[in-house]
């Protein structure tokens, strides 16, 4: 079970990772190409995407408590990223171990030691669908 | 690429849904995630729908999201010989689907290589809709590779 404070941090990490690839000329290329919309049309889509975004981000970072919405913006600033994901013990933002006590925490919302980011820890198996 | 990324497990060939939020769900759920990562990759995907519709027209929808819930590149096809209600770019029902779902460390490349080819297989598949002709679901991905790979 995730907590409510990892939940909304992740849920803001993937609307700024959308944000990001709405921003990256590959994208305009890439939904020109797809749905043969103009070069201008395309434009305007996409920066009405943009707007509707920031403002979905700005609501979610609202409901969360102001001490984590600084660190959050704190590590977006820094590192691009606020939340990663643990693999292989890893720390998929700095790339440092991550304590194996710290792995059984899976769900809580838990930083690394080395560089503050939020931890999204692997689910264990046992709560794994067949 | 498209070749490794296209599995037989992740093919529904006959949908049932009919409006865009169970059509995602559909998708979502042949992945067999946990129930918070499903959850969770279900938002972000409904999410991107509600800032533009990824319905890119004439009977083709590439939903698409990246998510720190996941731990690999995944592509979903979903096919629906009756159309789903997906509010594409030209007011069509979606006949195919192609979710692409990636982990944000994914450096950025092969997700967008990924979609770009994806684009580019579906402008293809509109010249004709045989993929609504094949129901077996090796020769669907067969013809799916073919295509993709053809110059």
């Amino acid at each position: 079970m995730i907590s409510g404070t990892l939940e909304i941090l992740i849920k803001l990490q993937d609307l700024e990772h959308m944000l990001e690839e709405l921003n990256s000329p590959e994208y305009l290329n890439i939904l020109k190409e797809s749905s043969g919309l103009s070069d201008e049309e395309a434009q305007e889509k996409i920066q009405e995407s943009i707007e509707s975004l920031k403002k979905e981000i700005e609501g979610l970072k609202k409901s969360l408590p102001k001490e984590i919405v600084r660190k959050y913006n704190r590590l977006i600033k820094r590192y691009g990223r606020a939340v990663v994901p643990v693999v292989n013990e890893t720390c998929l933002n700095c790339f440092s171990h991550i304590p194996t006590s710290f792995l059984t925490k899976s769900g809580e919302l838990v930083e690394c030691p080395n560089c503050g980011a939020f931890l999204y820890l692997p689910i264990p198996d046992k709560e794994k669908k067949s | 690429m498209l070749k490794e990324l296209l599995k037989k497990e992740h093919l529904i060939m006959n949908m049932q849904a009919r409006q865009k939020d169970e059509a995602l769900e559909e998708l979502v759920k042949v992945l067999k995630f946990p129930p918070d990562k499903e959850r969770l990759l279900l938002e972000t995907l409904k999410k991107r729908e509600s800032i533009g519709s990824t319905g890119i027209g004439k009977g083709i929808a590439i939903p698409h999201a990246r998510s720190v819930v996941l731990d690999k590149v995944y592509l979903v096809v979903g096919r629906s010989k009756e159309g789903v209600d997906f509010d594409a770019l030209d007011g069509k029902p979606v006949h195919l689907f192609f979710m692409l779902a990636a982990p944000p460390q994914d450096p950025g490349t092969q997700y967008l290589i990924a979609l770009g080819k994806i684009a580019a297989l579906a402008r293809k598949l509109v010249k004709n809709q045989d993929y609504l002709n094949i129901d077996d679901p090796d020769e669907f991905i067969e013809y799916l590779v073919k295509l993709a790979e053809e110059e």
